[in-house]
Formats: C-alpha cells, structure tokens, sequence
C-alpha cells in the first residue's frame, strides 16, 4: 500500500512528520473543511469518496515539500468542475472565485481557476517539454498539481474501474505525465508514474464489474433523507430541455425544405 | 502510516492478496455498494468520512482472516445506529432490517443487528471478558467486530477528536485487549495494547472539529440538496408535542379548578340566598 494520506487525518499525521507549521496545518485544515462541504456525497467511477482522490493528491504534493498554498489547492483542484456550490452549474464563475479566495487565499484560488486551462496537448505542458525553466512559478506548482492528480488516478488501480476510453486516456498520458515530472526536477514523481504505469497496465481488477456498469466521471451519491433544491432542479431540467427543444425547431425549420425537395423527387419525370 | 484499507479499492486489493476468493470479493463489493447509499456525506468528529472508517473496520476483520460475511457486516456495522434509511426513527426496525437483508443477505445482517445490540460499556466489558467461553460463535464474531471498530476510532490518532475519549480509553482499554486475546487474537490484542498505551499520553495536534456540535457522527448535506421537510419538522414536532400535551394538561387543572371555585361560590351565594 503506498504511504500516501487517504484521509484527513492521515493528511494532518504526514504535514506535521514533514515539518510544516501550525499556521501552515490550520490553513490546509480551513482547505478540507471546504472540500467537506464541496464534495459531500461525491464519488469517483471506482466508487471511491471524492474526498479521499483530493486528500490524496494532497498528500503527494505534500511528499514533494510544496507550500501549503499548493497544498490546500490541491485539496481543490477541480472545484469548478465537479464541486457543488449550490447554484446547479459547472464551470468557473465569479462567486465560486469570491468563496475560494475569501475562505482560503487569492494565491489558492489562481491555482484552482488555472487547473482546468490545462491539458496534455496545452501550450504550457508544450513549454514545460520544452524548456521547463521558462514557466512561470504559477504553472509550475500547477502543472505539479495535476501530475499528482494524475498519479492519484492510477494509484490501487482505481482507472481500472473506469470505462475503457477513460482508462485508457490515463495509461496513455503517463508517459509524458512522467517525462514532465523529470524535467520539472520532480524524480520521485517519474519514477511513480513509470512503476504505477507498469502495474496497472499488466493487472486485474480484484471485484467484476459488469461493461454497463462502468462509469466515466464522476457522481453524486444523495443522502436518502435528502432532495434537490427546487431551483438546482429546475434549472437542470432546463439545462436538458432547451437543447433538445431547439434540436425539434430546427427539424421544424428544415421540414418545408424536405418536403419540397421529397415532391420534386416524387414529380421528376423517369428517364430511361 | 498503518497498512490498513481506507477506501474501497484498497479494500478490494486487500482481499485478493489476503487470498479470499473471486466470490467473497464480489459480496465486499455489494455490501460496500450498500454502505455507500446509507453512509453518503456522513463524517466523523474529526472530519474523517464515516465510509472510511466503515472501510477500516472490514479491512482490520480482513486480516485477522476472519470469513466473508463478517468482513460485509465490518462494512455496515453502524447500519442501524448511523445508517440513513430516508425515514423518520433510525435504529432497528422491520423496515430497515428488510432493506440491510435484501441487500446483504440473512447472515450478514445477523452480525449487524447483534452488533446493535450487544451491550458495550466500560461497566460490561469484564463481564463480556468472563463470559467469553460460553459465547455462541456468532457472538464471539460480533465482540470482535466491536473491537475492530473502537481499534479503528484510535488509527491515525482519530480519537483524540472525540468528546471524553481518553477516559473511555483508559477505563476500556485493559478490557479490550484481553478480550482479543482471549478471543485467539494476540497480533490484534499486541496491537491495541501498544496503541491505548500511546493514545493517552498523546495531545490533539489539530482541533478538527468542524462546525457541529453532534458527538458521533454528522451529516454535511451537498449544497444542491436539502433535508426532506418532514426529516427536519416531524422530530421537532415530536418533541414538542409532550410539552404541548403539558400545557394543555395544566391549563385544564387550572380551567377546572377555577369551574369548581365558581360553582361552589354560587352554590355558597344560593344557600345564603335560601336561608334568607
């Protein structure tokens, strides 16, 4: 079993065996309070507690002795996509960036909101490849952050239990995942990725899941006493509803095309 | 760091490399399928999900060898203490014991419900020590998931969290690691001993309590959801209605009490007015 925190407890146990202050735990523990509130009732496709994936890239951040501000971000590194803040929608916006700065720090927040800008194809991971040294601080800590939620992802062969394309979206990045980390001076963090890399790709899941069962993100598991707010409902069933109304207009629109273009067919004389 | 499960998937690793079969593996699976209905978004004092600690409990069981069915109730052991099953009461029920046997089958809820029942308090612990020869196998099993849940509470330092821990450790502890030892555990028993040990010298290094004042287990509810209102309104309702019932009962004493005063002053004013 790897050495990395699952829990918060665990995650508080490491900070102070590696040195970090007091200020320093108070500041991350602020960070888990807000991902308890974030991420209840979230679960990974493995089943696994959303809470438990962020602890643990938590704590591999912790392992490379990164600051607690990287620390914390890493507590909420993909908030603004799968977070919950009560207004039903995805994606970034300025409130959810007023709550993360006001309750954590500006500095957390600028390394959540810069998290989903980056993909493996991105301009920044191409600089990173490239001449590493001319990142800036900030896309450095971040692209540390998602290499150790990379790692997260592949750790006790939870990618296993996604769906084939996802899984395999994650065995095919561990390459580059591993060469950035060396070239970003992480070693430790290589040397993971090619060892988790290699486990996985060669094992079994332990339980069957059946193919249909499988899932490619992840879902929100409500508490049987609970239901959705009114206005988070609504505003779903909007959501879903317009795209499809507008597929039916524009169907609608198309109709008297079709329909002329089916009686000219049906009026053209035969030839032959 | 301990090498015990915190979630799932290690659970899952655990029991292959420990040798339990693909089968065995499968019932964990469902049983930790289940837990998660009835433990989502439940969290310790400390702030540790309660799925975790239900993972650490089954995983403790798991290498101890113990069979399957015991490590499925390890995972849902606070069912009917914790466990949110959409109605109003908690606790055993027809209902509830349905829900957890169609789920998890006959045998396992057998363990559940003993669990809930079995009497544990520092008071009983010699007790249970001495009586442990004439157990029946089903309750040596469901005493030894007792342990593995309060050894569970300790990993980690967990709790220390907790309100009056520390004088439960020293006043229990002697107890439980004997019990374990009588029950064919020594690597368990060696184990608690060396940590109850530890755990009382140790200071909390960081308050977690975090924002509830609830002793055992709360619920964070996910910001798009809410409380069904009858969940939230029928138990105050219910504890308001004896007090209600009170008022109501003193206002009838005083009403009838002021009745018998006027009737007996009037019929005081007629036999004055008669002897006129």
């Amino acid at each position: 079993m790897q050495p990395y925190a699952q829990t918060n407890l665990q995650l508080f146990n490491q900070l102070r065996r590696d040195g970090y202050s007091n200020t320093d735990l108070s500041f991350v523990r602020d960070a888990y309070e807000l991902t308890m509130v974030l991420y209840s009732g979230r679960f990974l496709p493995s089943g696994r507690p959303f809470i438990a994936h962020v602890v643990r890239t938590a704590s591999i951040l912790a392992s490379l002795h990164l600051s607690a501000q990287v620390v914390a971000a890493g507590l909420l590194h993909n908030v603004y996509g799968t977070g919950d803040f009560g207004d039903g929608r995805n994606g970034i916006s300025t409130a959810k960036r007023a709550l993360i700065s006001r309750v954590l720090s500006p500095e957390v927040e600028e390394y959540v909101a810069r998290f989903p800008t980056l993909y493996w194809g991105s301009p920044t991971i191409q600089l990173a490849r490239d001449d590493p040294d001319r990142l800036s601080p900030l896309d450095r800590a971040v692209l540390l952050i998602l290499l150790a939620d990379h790692l997260e992802h592949l750790l006790d062969l939870d990618v296993l239990y996604y769906v084939a394309a996802e899984c395999r979206y994650y065995l095919n990045n561990s390459h580059t995942g591993a060469e950035l980390a060396a070239r970003l001076g992480a070693s430790q963090l290589a040397t993971q990725l090619n060892e988790t890399l290699r486990e996985t790709e060669f094992a079994e899941l332990p339980v069957e899941i059946p193919a249909a069962k499988l899932r490619d993100r992840s879902f929100v598991l409500a508490p049987r006493s609970c239901r959705k707010r009114f206005s988070v409902a609504l505003r779903h069933l909007l959501v879903h509803a317009v795209p499809s109304s507008r597929m039916q207009i524009q169907k609608l629109r198309l109709l008297p095309a079709e329909l002329a273009k089916a009686a000219k067919r049906v009026s053209r004389p035969k030839t032959g | 760091m301990h090498s015990y499960a915190q979630t799932n998937v290690q659970l899952f690793n655990q029991l292959r490399s420990e040798g339990y079969s693909k089968q065995d593996r499968e019932r964990v699976r469902e049983a930790y399928v289940f837990a998660m209905h009835l433990f989502t978004g439940l969290f310790l004092p400390s702030g540790k999900m309660f799925i975790d600690h239900l993972v650490g409990t089954a995983s403790i069981l798991a290498s101890l060898h113990v069979p399957v069915e015991l490590v499925a109730a390890g995972l849902i052991h606070a069912a009917y203490l914790h466990g949110n099953f959409g109605g109003l009461r908690k606790g055993i029920s027809e209902t509830t014991r349905n829900q957890v046997k169609l789920a998890v089958g006959e045998e396992v809820e057998k363990y559940v419900v003993r669990y809930e029942l079995l009497p544990w308090e520092p008071e009983t612990l010699p007790v249970l020590r001495e009586t442990i020869d004439k157990l029946s196998p089903v309750d040596r099993n469901v005493l030894l998931m007792r342990l593995a849940n309060d050894y569970e509470h300790n990993l980690d330092c967990g709790s220390l969290y907790r309100d009056n821990w520390r004088e439960y450790i020293q006043r229990a502890g002697p107890a439980m690691v004997s019990i374990a030892e009588k029950l064919g555990f020594p690597s368990l028993s060696a184990e608690m001993a060396s940590m109850f040990g530890d755990i009382v010298l140790m200071e909390v290094p960081l308050e977690a309590r975090i924002r509830t004042s609830e002793p055992a287990a709360y619920l964070v509810v996910p910001k798009s959801y809410h409380q069904r209102f009858w969940v939230v309104y029928l138990p105050k309702a219910h504890r308001l209605c004896p007090e209600i019932l009170n008022r109501l009962r003193r206002l009838r004493w005083k009403g009838s009490k002021l009745i018998r005063g006027l009737l007996r002053s009037v019929s005081e004013m007629a036999r004055v007015h008669g002897q006129r």
